[in-house]
């Protein structure tokens, strides 16, 4: 997997969220908090972050051997 | 003239006739039935068609044609046909035939107009579904389809009871929407059945059990029916209930936390049919505003369409090499090209790429969050999607196709009917991504909505990219690892487990204990007294008729044994007499 393009992706992704939502204005958001810059990549950097801690934790519960119900 | 054709009844009563066919005509025979309910289908006039006299009472209409039963029907059909094709090859018409008739139930469940039929139609569906778990023929598909049949069992028996409820109260046969007695009895049990059938958590559990446990073709036809059908009837039925904002929201999320934990490919994928209801869930309750319930069907359209391909790809998988976990696959990708191709773009569709069906389907729903200013639905809802990148397009799309293969398998190659079905449906996911405009006349309610605009694409690639990185940062321990994961059907499989036990403990020695004092009295007072009685009379009466026949039998002997004295002059006098006496009779006769 190629990492490096991977940074670059996200780089070009929140100056172009920058460049064209805010400093251009091409868009509106729904709420007033859309209006951070760069919106979509905190979403989704937070977002992703928060399922997969939420779901490591609960892993620590509910995660069993393959034969627990036999 | 007929201007009306059942496309439903019409599958399901052909169905019938499959297993008369012989074997190698079985599978023309079904993909005919289906591509000829798929026709009745495109060329059903809207309308109120039918009625019945039942019991003195004269219901009317049966079936209802609007844009709303149509959207939905067109894909049931479709997605039917598509089913039947990529099963073209199987000998087993259990699954052909069940899987007709399941497409045939779907497609009344969309037009029927009257409460009755549709829940005629609505319980033909879990049977279906039942019968296709169990054409697996395993233990624990067996096992999984009796759980199934019992939760749907349950949901129906809610469903039926808010019907009955629903008719002595208001007197009406009518399947409309009930928003005008909210908070009703009847319309609290009608919406639990729903939601059953819809897959939402608490009641979801019946979902990730029963599909991995199917086979390869019956989790084709099991995914886009029922909770489909659910989502159809709670838009009919349950239009902008705000209880159901809520639900939906938390359905999302909890679907994909639990997919992201899953090893199994087949449970995964279930997991995201429950995040994926969820959306359509959250939009019939944002459906105030007709965006939300355009977003619901035009969504749950979308979604038969990619979760099909991620199923069939998935099926595909499972077929080439006979595994079905991330712990024991690793680089499909190397000599399956197609069905990765095929996997990835159900992947990026589900997860709402822009240039997919995913993207434009759920962006309505979204949007009407936005619109009513709901932030818990609104930020719950974009979470997801977080989620369904990571566990699907990182997750299962690296450990699966492009990792290091991590056990031995031996590889085939996937019939060409697979072939078809899959690139036929994923053909179909980019057209309706790339040009929304011609999907979106067909919506129920006439809507003005531009899915690409410049914010809206930019916040998804922003989701998209960083949620990889998420993963990136995350991938060792997001490693696929052999285990299980509870899930709320631990209480009812644990729960019948314990009362089997209690009942062992209680109840059971507690009979024991019962019938064998019974049974020891019943020895004692009554079996060995009359034992000994019939032994008496035995040693009494009957002892003598033996020593009597010995007796007689001695005497017998004693007197036959004169004429038997061994010396042989006797003997030679004995043959001259009865020679002599021979001869006579032989002159004188």
């Amino acid at each position: 997997m190629n990492k490096k393009l991977l940074y670059i992706v996200c780089v070009v992704t929140v100056i172009l969220e920058v460049v064209v939502l805010k400093i251009m204005h091409l868009g509106h958001g729904y709420f007033e908090f859309e209006e951070i810059p760069a919106f979509g990549a905190l979403i989704g950097f937070f977002g992703a972050l928060l399922i997969v801690i939420v779901a490591k934790s609960l892993s620590k519960i509910i995660t069993k051997r393959e034969d627990y119900y036999d | 003239m007929i201007d009306f054709i059942h496309p439903g009844l019409l599958l399901i009563v052909f169905s019938l006739l499959l297993p008369a066919f012989p074997k190698k005509l079985r599978g023309p025979y079904s993909v005919f039935l289906a591509a000829s309910g798929f026709l009745l289908t495109l060329i059903a006039e809207p309308g109120l068609y039918g009625y019945i006299n039942l019991f003195g009472l004269k219901i009317s209409p049966l079936v209802r044609v609007d844009k709303l039963s149509l959207l939905f029907a067109y894909i049931f059909s479709f997605i039917g046909l598509i089913g039947i094709i990529y099963c073209y090859h199987i000998d087993d018409w259990i699954q052909q035939m069940a899987g007709l008739i399941y497409t045939g139930a779907s497609i009344g469940v969309s037009f029927a107009a009257d409460i009755l039929s549709f829940y005629l139609f609505w319980e033909m569906l879990s049977f279906c579904a039942v019968l296709l778990i169990w054409a697996q023929r395993t233990k624990e598909a067996t096992e999984a389809g009796y759980r199934y049949i019992l939760v749907h069992i349950a949901g129906g028996l809610s469903l039926f009871a808010g019907i009955i409820i629903l008719i002595h109260q208001t007197g009406s046969y009518e399947f409309s929407s009930f928003m005008n007695n909210s908070n009703e009895l009847y319309w609290w049990l009608i919406l639990i059945g729903f939601v059953l059938c819809a897959a939402a958590p608490p009641l979801h559990a019946w979902l990730p059990d029963a599909y991995p446990s199917a086979t390869i073709y019956g989790s084709v036809f099991l995914n886009p029916f029922t909770t489909k059908a659910a989502v159809y009837a709670l838009i009919r039925g349950f239009p902008g209930a705000e209880v159901l904002i809520y639900l939906g929201s938390v359905m999302a999320v909890y679907g994909v936390i639990y997919a992201l934990l899953e090893n199994n490919l087949r449970r995964l994928l279930s997991y995201h049919i429950v995040s994926q209801v969820g959306y359509m869930v959250a939009g019939v309750g944002l459906g105030v505003v007709t965006l939300g319930l355009n977003g619901s069907a035009s969504h749950a359209f979308n979604h038969i369409l990619y979760k099909c391909l991620l199923f069939m790809s998935a099926g595909a998988v499972i077929y080439t090499t006979g595994k079905e976990k991330m712990t024991e696959l690793g680089d499909v990708g190397r000599f399956a090209p197609l069905t990765a191709i095929c996997f990835f773009i159900g992947a990026f569709s589900i997860a709402g790429f822009p240039l997919t069906n995913g993207f434009i389907g759920k962006s309505p729903i979204i949007s009407a969050a936005g619109e009513i200013q709901n932030i818990f639905a609104y930020i719950m809802l974009n979470i997801a999607t977080c989620g369904t990148i990571i566990s699907i397009i990182c997750k299962m799309g690296y450990y699966t196709f492009f990792s290091d293969r991590k056990s031995d398998y031996s590889v085939k190659d996937i019939p060409s009917n697979m072939k078809i079905s899959m690139i036929v449906t994923s053909a179909l996911c980019l057209f309706i991504g790339i040009l929304p405009k011609l999907f979106y006349q067909y919506l129920p309610y006439p809507m003005d909505y531009e899915p690409y605009t410049a914010q809206h694409i930019l916040d998804t690639f922003g989701i998209f990219s960083f949620t990889a990185l998420v993963f990136i940062l995350f991938l060792k321990r997001l490693k696929p690892k052999a285990y299980i994961n509870l899930d709320i059907d631990w209480f009812y499989r644990m729960g019948c487990r314990l009362s089997v036990k209690t009942l062992d403990r209680t109840i059971v020695p507690l009979e024991y204990d019962f019938i064998n004092m019974l049974w020891k009295r019943l020895m004692d007072k009554v079996t060995i007294p009359l034992g000994r009685l019939v032994n008496i009379f035995e040693t009494e009466s009957m002892g003598r008729i033996p020593l009597f026949a010995s007796k007689m039998a001695k005497t017998l002997s004693d007197s036959f044994s004169q004429i038997q004295s061994g010396r042989l002059q006797d003997y030679a006098l004995y043959m001259i007499i009865s020679v002599s006496v021979a001869l006579i009779l032989y002159i004188t006769l």
